[in-house]
């Protein structure tokens, strides 16, 4: 069965091709735009392999919406990455403190994406 | 690189087109309530998202130019600096140009990006103000990203070996951190020897599950540095401890002696050693003895003095393999199998005779000989990469005969698969890539127009999956057309021109015998001989091949394969006195049904099971055994299996349960036997058959119809 | 094994995960309760992380202050048998249950 990854950005462009870059390497992707809107597919949704969200969103950014889909008994130990960039050391902190697994700092490419994905997830 | 987000740039485009505009909308109604809060938060994260995507997709300047305004922003949300008209008029007349920077991909001229520059002075200024003097602006960072320590440890390093000591917190599995995946990565960096310590695992009435208890001890060798191995715990930094230090081996090259690592390490005293040293006793048990060191302590270290040892053998041996006919291989592999059944025959003979001594004798036999077993098999393993080669020149020969430009990229060379498999995986191979050098990449002109660089990239990468090995060919050519290959499909009467089928679906026809949408005949491929006869081959390895496109950017045939032909996961069904094995990949589920409704159907044998009518087929009436002792059972049990397309329901007598099976060719009393491939031996030493579900497919198809 | 009692067999499968380690631990101290020696059919476990791995390590334990026997049983899962020898846990890939068992480190 391939992993199933959720991807979290408000920006189309970055979401499709992460969902891009994970498909090609035979994972399933689903999509969200915000935080809000991804907490709400969470309560639709049995389990995930694996968490990818922006901190920055509308509605609700990455760090609550980490914080809320930890509260859920489901989702209390999926592996969840962050996109920072690199002026945001202190994302990386407060992610963590949410309960997040690590963190993927744009700009990135496909192999180092897949580094991370595979490390926290396989 | 041959997966290329570059295609997701038109949208990159429209979107921080449109979040430009929103930064603009929130900008000038800022003007009129400075204090909005909700504002400026919008503000920000729209130039915080062109900024990011600007980067991933190449557009530098807009990205270093929408990073200080980011910055400025920042300092307004947080209420460090207040906004003012002075600023909005700047934060617009830096949106105006960063929308005229979206024009310049690279190679901005020099007049605009001088007007950048003085513009990004004026946003540093204003920043400037909200911070305390001495730190650093941001202005200063130089390029994109992070260096990566990875590749920047030097090439030619000289080999070292470290002690790295990794005790996880308790509360680390909150994080969602998967603990043994860092080890495993940490292991992979070289050579090493990992040393689990469970002993602070307490018992189960006083474990919290969701806490960790386990750490480790791993002792690695390698031309590695420092900083590649601090860097697979980045994650952990806070939730671990982590220790690394370099082992000084002996100048000389002796071995280190036990006393001198458990000195170095600090579990021990010298004084202490020198006491312990003048017994006649192994020193390890003295100190256990003594109390002086634990059990665990004693055992690390010795698997440190093993791990230097080894490290001095490996230098000594340098031509670590050689060279075997394959033939004494398989050979080997027979014996092995004949040993497996002698040895059942010792044990039930033990058994029987109930000697004590004699039994154990046939369990320290039966350890061996698994252990054997598993170290043939071992052998017959072969790194795939020994047949990328001629991969290679099929790339550059067809591409060369067509006019295209082509070129073949490999991963995971050294992953390990059976001989046999590999062998046989050639052909589909060869005809895979053929095809994507033949169908998928375009012609260098083409490719041109279409922004792609003129070679194409067919990559062919191979890597583990459990027990199976993935294996894919994927090019950036020009994807599948999925209005050809539906228009084929309809042609070709495999579907009804009404037919809504999902895309996936579609692509699968490929497969489908006799298949082709190549506008004229090549020699290559496009005679409709291709993609089904590679579908046959890899369904006859036990294997599934999958394929995915995207229409303009390539497409990418995924081919799942066992790891081995001569061991399979099987479910073990009786039937009479004789065993079956039916090879569990094909299995779709075991149902039970009661014997009258069974006899109810008559001469119909059609079932219906998940909403889909089943021919079935009695094994019993099949291979024409006896019915039962006392009557048939009044439950029959039935196992559905997928074989070619459809499912076929079994009839059998007994559903023992999973067993993982070593296959031998069949020999020459079961030849004619139909519906069997092959033979394998029980752990009593009866031999069980293997069914060709295929082939009962097949008969049982042929009766349904008649 | 004590004469006279069947053991109780407790049948393992799908993802061990962390997910899970609570349940398995209970679904473990349940049969331990009983009077019987427990054997873990390990045949149809998919994956297994450290969290379950030290539920077997402390069920282990637990039996043995209770003075009962606790095993594996059935065979190992290749990806399964893999993982441990990479951290360390086994020191070659084994097959059967039996040999699983007694090449656990610290087991």
């Amino acid at each position: 069965m391939p992993k199933k990854i959720l991807i979290v950005d408000d920006s189309a462009a970055i979401r499709q091709s992460i969902s891009f870059i994970l498909t090609q390497e035979g994972y399933e992707t689903i999509e969200a735009t915000d935080g809000l809107e991804a907490l709400t597919m969470l309560g639709s949704i049995e389990a995930l392999d694996l968490i990818i969200t922006d901190v920055n969103m509308p509605n609700l950014d990455g760090i609550g919406f980490i914080r809320k889909a930890r509260e859920l008994a489901k989702f209390k130990f999926t592996p969840i990455l962050v996109l920072t960039t690199e002026s945001q050391g202190s994302k990386m902190n407060e992610g963590k403190e949410a309960g997040a697994t690590g963190w993927i700092v744009k700009p990135f490419n496909s192999d180092k994406l897949l580094g991370i994905v595979k490390k926290v997830a396989e | 690189m041959a997966l290329s987000i570059d295609k997701f740039k038109s949208t990159f485009r429209e979107e921080a087109f449109e979040l430009l505009g929103h930064l603009e909308d929130d900008l000038l109604e800022l003007e009129s309530q400075p204090k909005n809060g909700e504002l400026i938060n919008s503000a920000f994260r729209a130039i915080h998202t062109v900024k990011g995507s600007a980067a991933m997709f190449g557009y530098d300047a807009v990205s270093k130019f929408a990073h200080e305004m980011e910055t400025a922003l920042d300092l307004c949300r947080n209420g460090t600096l207040s906004i003012t008209k002075d600023f909005i008029g700047l934060a617009l007349k830096g949106r105006d140009q960063l929308r005229q920077l979206m024009e310049f991909e690279e190679g901005v001229p020099t007049e605009i990006a001088k007007e950048s520059e003085l513009l990004l002075r004026r946003f540093v200024e204003f920043s400037k103000r909200g911070q305390s003097p001495g730190a650093p602006s941001h202005a200063d960072i130089q390029g994109a990203g992070p260096v990566d320590p990875g590749n920047s440890s030097p090439r030619n390093a000289e080999a070292k070996t470290y002690r790295i000591t990794f005790k996880p917190s308790k509360g680390i599995f909150k994080n969602g951190t998967r603990v043994l995946n860092l080890v495993e990565e940490l292991a992979a960096l070289g050579r090493a020897d990992v040393f689990p310590h469970m002993e602070d695992v307490p018992p189960l009435g006083a474990l919290d599950p969701e806490s960790c208890y386990a750490w480790w001890e791993v002792l690695l060798s390698g031309p590695i540095d420092e900083n590649s191995i601090r860097d697979i715990f980045i994650f952990v930094e806070d939730q671990a401890d982590l220790r690394v230090e370099q082992v000084k081996e002996e100048a000389d090259g002796s071995s280190k002696r036990l006393g001198d690592i458990l000195v170095d390490r600090g579990a021990v005293s010298p004084g202490a050693l020198r006491e312990a040293l003048g017994s006649q006793k192994k020193l390890g048990e003295v100190l256990i003895e003594k109390n002086l060191v634990s059990t665990p302590q004693v055992e690390s270290a010795l698997v440190e003095q093993e791990h230097l040892k080894k490290g001095q053998e490996r230098v000594e041996a340098a031509a670590g393999s050689i060279r075997v006919a394959s033939d004494k291989l398989d050979a080997l592999v027979d014996l092995v199998g004949e040993l497996v059944t002698l040895q059942a025959r010792l044990a039930q003979t033990s058994l029987d005779l109930r000697d004590v001594s004699l039994s154990s004798v046939s369990e320290q036999f039966e350890r061996l000989i698994s252990q054997l077993r598993d170290n043939t098999m071992s052998i017959r393993m072969l790194p795939i990469g020994s047949t990328f080669n001629k991969f290679r020149r099929v790339v550059r020969d067809l591409s060369l005969e067509l006019g295209k430009e082509a070129e073949l990229a490999t991963e995971g060379a050294d992953t390990e698969l059976d001989k046999t498999v590999i062998e046989r995986l050639g052909d589909p191979l060869v005809h895979i890539i053929r095809n994507s050098v033949d169908h998928g990449i375009e012609m260098p002109e083409v490719r041109d127009l279409a922004g792609k660089p003129k070679a194409g990239v067919i990559k062919l990468s191979a890597r583990h999956s459990g027990a199976y090995v993935l294996i894919q060919v994927s090019d950036d050519g020009k994807g599948l057309d999925r209005e050809a290959i539906r228009s084929k499909a309809i042609e070709r009467g495999l579907i009804l021109p009404s037919m809504e089928i999902a895309d996936q679906e579609l692509y699968q026809l490929i497969f489908e015998p006799g298949f082709s949408t190549a506008k004229k005949v090549t020699t290559v491929s496009g005679r409709g001989v291709g993609m089904d006869v590679v579908k046959r081959e890899i369904d006859a390895l036990g294997g599934s091949a999958q394929l995915s496109t995207v229409p303009g950017a390539g497409m990418t045939v995924t081919l799942k394969i066992p790891l081995t032909l001569a061991i399979i996961d099987g479910l073990l069904i009786r039937i009479g006195g004789e065993f079956f094995v039916v090879p569990l990949s094909a299995v779709d589920g075991c149902i039970e049904i009661r014997r009258d409704d069974l006899a109810a159907l008559g001469e119909k044998r059609i079932i219906s099971y998940r909403d889909e009518l089943v021919p079935f087929v009695s094994l019993r009436g099949f291979y024409e055994f006896a019915a039962e002792g006392e009557g048939e059972p009044e439950i029959e049990q039935m196992v559905i299996v997928s074989a070619q397309d459809y499912r076929i329901g079994l009839v059998v007598d007994q559903v023992i349960g999973d067993y993982q099976t070593v296959i031998k060719p069949l020999g020459r009393m079961y030849r004619d036997v139909d519906g069997v491939s092959g033979a394998t031996i029980l752990g009593d030493g009866t031999v069980a058959l293997v069914l060709d579900v295929n082939r009962l497919a097949l008969v049982v198809q042929r009766e349904s119809v008649r | 094994m004590q004469a006279g009692q069947s053991p109780k067999i407790v049948n393992l499968h799908g993802s061990l995960t962390v997910d899970r380690a609570a349940a398995l631990m209970g679904e473990i101290s349940e049969a331990l309760k009983g009077g019987e020696n427990v054997l873990l059919s390990i045949s149809l476990v998919e994956d297994l992380d450290l969290a379950c791995l030290q539920v077997f390590y402390a069920a282990k334990a637990e039996a043995r202050a209770a003075g009962k026997e606790l095993h594996f049983l059935g065979s190992v899962p290749m990806r399964i048998s893999k993982r441990l020898v990479a951290c360390g846990f086994l020191h070659g890939v084994s097959e059967h249950a039996e040999d699983f068992e007694s090449a656990l480190v610290g087991f």
